[in-house]
């Protein structure tokens, strides 16, 4: 059933025109003679220019206007969507507004009532919908005016290009509203300038023009008509060819074929910058005249509007095919052809690929789908299933390297586009449409067809042209690949570009990948020309081969006045080969080849290098006469090659020109390589020993049959009697422990560098990198052979040493030692933590004698220290490491706690001397202790250990009287603090100050003896700063000959021979208790009954007696007193002890 | 053709309806006394002109003023209207432009608002004419015979004047001019019976003046309206209301396209 007809309807105007004074009326036909009819639910467009009729036909449809003849049928309710906000008072707010038009719509109340809710949520206007309409913004104007329109239920539905007023979103309600009310069997006539509204909404289109209809067809047809008369009429031009109809509209080509749009929206034209405007111009924007049109052909020239002609286009139609030139005659930038085509192709073809469009993903803008330039210019589309709605076409472009890209548009205007670069002035593109698929088909088998067999030929062509092959090896110049390739019996040898140059220049490294080749052949040689603009750089290579020998000559040249550095000239080889040599070396590649590397190469100035052979591969030899430097490089798995490169010097260029050849040795018999490496090797090794004697000579310092040499390769110090080591492995060292390390500086850290002075001097320093700090220690031989040592320290910021030490690592084959005072083999083999201690007691030595065990062994000698006032501890011991036994002379100095080592000055670390002769060292010096003595009883006070004498014996052992405090777990002993007397030994009492290192607390000690043999102690300590201290003794250690103890008038005992190893201690502790007044005792064969007392004012349930055998070292008994400390010790002086020791003499 | 119009003015009655009441009320929007206006405005009139005819120039009829105001509220109708449906496509074209209405229903609109207005004004008045004359009572159902001749007279012309006034824009003024004058020559604060001949012959060719005799002779004379004067204005009224709307009809395409 019709909605709406129209038949044969005539509409006119009369229109007044004044001209001045002259009034004149005029008939105006608006519409003339149009018929049509609109079938219930179905969408007509009405498009057309401006003044076309369309809002006259709308207003006639409605009923708002009535022909002058002809009838119109609209059977149904009507409403007209037209101009915007019309039948609104704009007094009344938007809902009053509503109920008056819905009225006059007929729409009934209790209808309305539902409806209201809907319109003002379709409006979107929200409170607005209650405020008066004048206050409303067009975009609201349009959606209430919108919504009231449509919500009204009518039959029909006129609208007429309102749309295009609103936002984004606003018009895709309205566009989705539509589609919906056509889907709801709504019938619409729709005017409007939107083609793509028309495109999808739209059943069928009229195409009005003058009042007429020109046409009317499906949206596909008539849209692209519509577009084609759209513009200046000498500039349109129809050309038509069998089914192909091309239009050619004042800078634009569109296409149709069989009445199929093959182009779409725009259709062809060119754009192009223009650099005057700084703006993007399209050929649409010429205005356009057709200069000549015969049959199939015309010629139009576009010209801007100050009158310059710009472009020449030449069209021609000719069975089934559009040819379609332009010249460009004003200089334009970077010209290009957009041709939009149908979306319907989706798939493209060309020569050597093929692929489907992806789907339209971007909704605004264009989406690259490919781009390149495709053989002989040849790009088709095509559908992969043929639906019949477009024509399969190819497109081809005359200059065929030409670059074509591939894009969708957004897909609010669905189309492909092609785009193609113009690169001079002129393109010329053919399009060729096919009836139907096969015949597509056919055509495009055709041409690759005879595409294959064309490169095929000049395959071979090329191959003939490029290849020079003697003996077995053969080689080929692959300029597609850009690769030069060498292959022996067959084998391809090179691997990647094969041979290659390359050197370093911004802004990225040369490389042939980048230039143009050119390729000669002169018989048997093959000369090849590689240049590039920019930057300019050319270089030629001449290869020859002769037998199995490949000769090459290489020029090369670039711009500028900057010489090319590293230049280097190599080739690419399989990896397969897996041993390289050079010179003397020879060594494997890694197989893997992962990670691209540099073999280190230790004579990279050798005269051949290459590659060993390798199953099937043959031996590659480098012949380096010209003493350049070689190369020998993996390229890691991503090119899996192995790269053997000339590096020419820097100075090689001249006046930027390099000039280089050589030549390649291919071998299966390596007799060659073999004889040459056994010939460097012995170079070498001769030329090795040679430089190592001088290296030893230079850091060698010699006294007699004495000498002292400084191995930087090992990082030793060793002293030489003779062809005999007294030293041993890591020979003499000296560290220190910093309070910012956690461990001793090992000289193996250290930098080791030397300055030997003279014959008799040498300075060696370490160097602690890290730390900033330098130890230099100055070895001068002086005379009877007496090697002075001097340690320094050098630091440029401030460091805490706590400890220093000066070692010397023994040969085996010593045996004995002896100090001042005392003597002893190094035949001990207990062994605590690793370290078997031979002497590890504390009594302050600063030199020691160490003799062989026999005859047969090295020469003795003494080493000493000159710093007796720092009171180093001498331990000699054996140490159980990685490599076996060491024995060690140790010296180790505690150091005082405000000490610190920094810059500007140097600090001095030790004083030695070690010096042939087995002389026994002077007595230490007295100075360091004070003696107080009173019948047969001696007391000598020394540094924190007091011993006492009894008849001219020493009855304590070790440490004798001493205090001891524990904190934070580790044990402080008095021995190790700092001394000072506080009176000169005056009568019987002496007093001394001891400060501790590593915890500040001090001690002062006041010892009285009296005649009886009644030695009085007392100790005061001072805490300088907060400190925890567990645990505080005060002790007697008694020499190993007292051999029972007794806490007199309540229990005694034997003491065992055996001492703790460890710490484990408890078997060996015979008695724990709350102290008595009588105190501990001990007694012994012929020794004095001796007894240790706690003084009764510190007797008060705090400290404990202990009575045990010391450890190892001293090998000792202790009489103890010990208290337990809870908490912190605030700064303050604190009495510490007072006791007494009262030896008997035997009754 | 005349079906089909009648046929879509039917369905259009309730626009119709809207439309008139929408314009008596924006007559009145925002005014203190409201529709009390169409009480005092006759009474206004009425009481001015008894002032200088009744006791200035001494007009010889009893209850001058009530004889005055039967005519002046049939009066005031006529005249607001006219003026009214003669600017009513320009006051209206974009409802009309908008919305799919008979053009009919442009002027139509006007003419029933201030029929309305008229009727109104009339109810509140009628009470007047019965306290002063009981007799009144008697012939009021003749009203609404004069009220219909009355409204068909007036709409026929409506139709006229809202067309030529799309046609001829100086219509209005000249309108606005000529009610002066026709003021003048219908017997409204005079009786036909005082003019002399041949002046009485303006009077009496003035379709107006018949109007306003029917109500005078319901109102003020309390009598049957004279048949002689009832059969004149029927037929005026009908020949009016079809020149007037067949003019219209006619007319209607060429309107369609100057709006």
């Amino acid at each position: 059933m019709k909605a709406v007809s129209f038949e044969s309807v005539y509409e006119k105007y009369h229109i007044k025109f004044i001209n001045g004074q002259k009034i004149s009326w005029e008939e105006i036909w608006a519409l003339e003679d149009i018929s049509f009819e609109v079938g219930r639910g179905q969408v007509l467009g009405v498009i057309g220019q401006n003044g076309a009729g369309k809002t006259t036909l709308l207003k006639l449809a409605a009923g708002m206007l009535i022909p002058d003849k002809g009838r119109i049928e609209a059977n149904g309710k009507v409403s007209v969507l037209m101009e915007l906000g019309a039948g609104f008072n704009p007094e009344f707010t938007g809902r009053e507004n509503i109920l008056i038009n819905a009225r006059v719509y007929g729409l009934e109340e209790e209808v309305l009532n539902l409806r209201m809710d809907e319109i003002i949520d379709f409006a979107g206007l929200g409170r607005f919908i209650d405020a008066p309409i004048k206050y409303y913004s067009q975009g609201m104007y349009m959606r209430l005016a919108f919504a009231l329109a449509i919500y009204v239920e009518p039959d029909i539905l006129l609208i007429d290009d309102i749309l295009a007023v609103g936002d984004e979103e606003a018009q895709q309600k309205c566009f989705k509203k539509i589609s919906d009310l056509k889907q709801s069997g709504k019938t619409i006539i729709l005017a409007t300038h939107d083609m793509g509204m028309i495109s999808r909404l739209a059943d069928r289109v009229i195409l009005l023009e003058k009042g007429r209809i020109i046409k009317e067809d499906i949206p596909q047809k008539a849209v692209p008509a519509y577009l084609e008369t759209v513009g200046e009429k000498k500039g349109i031009a129809v050309l038509e060819n069998a089914k192909l109809r091309a239009v050619f509209n004042n800078g634009r080509i569109s296409v149709d074929y069989e009445g199929l749009p093959v182009t779409k929206g725009p259709g062809g034209y060119l754009s192009f910058f223009v650099p005057a405007l700084n703006t993007w111009v399209s050929s649409l924007n010429l205005s356009w005249q057709i200069k000549s049109a015969e049959s199939g052909a015309i010629t139009a020239e576009g010209r801007s509007s100050d009158g310059v002609l710009w472009q020449v286009w030449i069209i021609r139609v000719h069975s089934g095919k559009l040819e379609w030139q332009v010249q460009i005659k004003e200089k334009t930038q970077a010209p290009q052809v957009d041709i939009f085509l149908s979306s319907e192709y989706d798939r493209w073809v060309s020569l050597d690929q093929n692929s489907n469009f992806s789907p339209f993903i971007s909704r605004h803008n264009w989406h690259s789908i490919d781009t390149g330039s495709f053989p002989e210019g040849l790009l088709a589309f095509t559908m992969a299933e043929d639906k019949g709605l477009v024509s399969s076409l190819a497109l081809e472009r005359q200059d065929e390297d030409g670059q074509i890209k591939l894009f969708n548009t957004g897909y609010e205007q669905e189309a492909r586009v092609v785009k193609m670069y113009i690169q001079d002035s002129l393109i010329c593109l053919t399009v060729s449409l096919f009836d139907n698929k096969d015949n597509f088909d056919d055509y495009m088998k055709r041409r690759h067809a005879r595409f294959l067999s064309n490169r095929q030929e000049e395959a071979r062509r090329l191959l003939a042209q490029r290849t020079i092959s003697s003996g077995l090896l053969r080689l080929f110049a692959d300029v597609e690949n850009k690769a030069l390739r060498l292959y022996y019996k067959g084998r391809e040898l090179t691997a990647g570009g094969g041979f290659h140059s390359y050197f370093p220049r911004e802004p990225a490294a040369h490389s042939l990948n980048t230039c143009q080749w050119q390729i000669e052949k002169n018989g048997e040689t093959l000369s090849l020309k590689f240049f590039r603009n920019n930057p300019y750089f050319t270089q030629s290579w001449i290869f020859s081969l002769v037998d199995n020998q490949l000769l090459w000559k290489i020029n090369s040249s670039c711009a500028g006045s900057r010489q090319p550095e590293d230049f280097r000239f190599g080739l690419s080889l399989q990896s397969g080969y897996k041993t390289f040599f050079c010179g003397h070396q020879q060594g494997s590649l890694s197989p893997e080849n992962a990670a691209s590397a540099e073999v280190p190469l230790e004579d990279p100035l050798a005269e051949l290098f290459g590659l060993r052979k390798d199953a099937d591969l043959p031996a590659v030899v480098f012949k380096n006469d010209l003493s350049h430097s070689c190369s020998i490089k993996n390229s890691g798995a991503d090119y899996g090659c192995r790269i053997l490169d000339l590096c020419l010097p820097p100075d090689a260029a001249k006046s930027g020109e390099i000039t280089a050849a050589g030549e390649f040795n291919f071998l299966e018999d390596e007799s060659v390589i073999e004889s040459y490496l056994e010939k460097k090797n012995q170079a070498f090794a001769l030329k090795q020993q040679e430089e190592e004697s001088r290296a030893v000579a230079s850091r060698t310092i010699v006294s007699g049959p004495f000498s002292l040499f400084v191995d930087t390769k090992n990082k030793a110090v060793k002293i030489y009697h003779g062809e005999r080591e007294i030293t041993w492995c890591k020979g003499l060292h000296a560290s220190m422990f910093l309070a910012s390390e956690p461990d001793w500086l090992n000289p193996l850290d250290a930098e080791w560098s030397t300055n030997r002075v003279s014959d008799k001097e040498l300075i060696l320093i370490w160097d602690y990198r890290l730390l900033s700090l330098r130890l230099i220690c100055a070895f001068k031989w002086n005379r009877g052979n007496a090697l002075d040592i001097l340690v320094e320290a050098q630091a440029e910021k401030a460091f805490q040493p706590i400890y220093k030490a000066l070692r010397l690592e023994l040969a085996s084959g010593y045996g004995k030692w002896k100090t001042a005072g005392e003597a002893g083999d190094f035949n001990c083999e207990q062994c605590v933590n690793s370290i078997v201690p031979i002497r590890l007691k504390d009594s302050k030595i600063s030199s020691v004698v160490l003799e062989p065990s026999d005859d047969s062994g090295p020469f003795p000698f003494l080493f000493c220290l000159f710093s007796p006032h720092e009171a180093p501890t001498l331990s000699l011991f054996k140490k159980a490491e990685e490599d076996g036994e060491h024995v060690y002379v140790d010296y180790s100095i505690v150091i005082p706690k405000e000490t610190r080592i920094g810059p500007p000055e140097k600090s001095i670390l030790f004083r030695a001397r070690v010096m042939p002769g087995d002389k026994r060292p002077p007595e230490e010096s007295a100075k360091s202790t004070l003696r107080l003595a009173a019948g047969p009883a001696e007391l000598i006070f020394d540094r924190g250990k007091t011993r006492i004498i009894w008849r001219q014996e020493q009855i304590t052992d070790g440490l004798g009287i001493y205090t001891s405090v524990r904190s934070k777990g580790i044990w402080y002993d008095s021995y190790q603090a700092n001394w000072i007397t506080m009176n000169e030994s005056k009568g019987n009492v002496l007093i001394v100050k001891g400060e501790w290192p590593h915890i500040p607390i001090a001690q002062t000690w006041r010892m009285e003896l009296r005649e009886e043999g009644l030695i009085y102690w007392r100790v005061d300590m001072e805490v300088h700063e907060e400190v925890v201290l567990e645990l505080e003794q005060a002790n007697l250690m008694l020499s190993s000959k007292y051999k029972k103890w007794l806490v007199p008038e309540f229990t005694g005992g034997d003491f065992i021979d055996e001492h703790p190893g460890d710490y484990d201690i408890l078997p060996f502790r015979f008695w724990y208790g709350k102290p008595l007044n009588a105190g501990l005792a001990a007694t012994g064969e012929g020794l004095p009954e001796i007894s240790f007392g706690i003084s009764g004012s510190f007797n008060n349930g705090r400290f404990k007696g202990i009575i045990e055998n010391s450890d190892v070292l001293h090998k000792a008994r202790l009489l103890q007193y010990q208290k337990a400390n809870a908490g912190k010790l605030s700064p303050a002086g604190y009495p510490y002890f007072k006791g007494l020791v009262v030896i008997k003499p035997q009754s | 053709m005349l079906e089909e119009k009648i046929r879509r003015l039917y369905l259009c009655r309730r626009p119709l309806w809207d439309m008139a009441v929408s314009q008596l009320k924006a007559k009145y929007a925002g005014s203190y006394l409201g529709i009390w206006w169409a009480v005092f405005t006759p009474l206004l009139l009425a009481a001015s002109i008894n002032f200088v005819f009744g006791k200035v120039f001494k007009v010889g009829i009893n209850n001058y003023t009530l004889y005055v105001l039967a005519g002046i509220i049939p009066w005031l109708f006529s005249t607001n209207a006219l003026l009214e449906a003669t600017n009513s496509f320009s006051a209206k074209a974009a409802v009309f432009k908008q919305a799919i209405l008979p053009a009919e229903l442009i002027p139509l609109s006007s003419i029933l608002a201030n029929f309305l207005n008229f009727l109104i004004g009339f109810i509140f008045l009628l009470p007047v004419f019965i306290i002063v004359n009981f007799q009144v009572v008697k012939f009021t159902p003749f009203l609404f015979i004069v009220l219909l001749l009355h409204f068909l007279f007036v709409l026929g012309l409506g139709f006229l004047f809202s067309l030529a006034n799309v046609f001829f824009r100086d219509f209005t003024h000249f309108l606005s001019i000529f009610i002066m004058i026709w003021f003048w020559i219908t017997p409204i604060f005079y009786s036909a019976d005082m003019l002399p001949w041949p002046f009485r012959l303006v009077c009496l060719l003035n379709p107006m003046s018949y109007y306003v005799m029917l109500y005078q002779h319901v109102l003020f004379q309390a009598k049957m309206p004279s048949p002689a004067i009832l059969s004149v204005s029927s037929l005026l009224s009908i020949l009016f209301f079809l020149a007037g709307y067949l003019t219209f009809a006619k007319n209607e395409p060429r309107l369609l396209k100057v709006i």
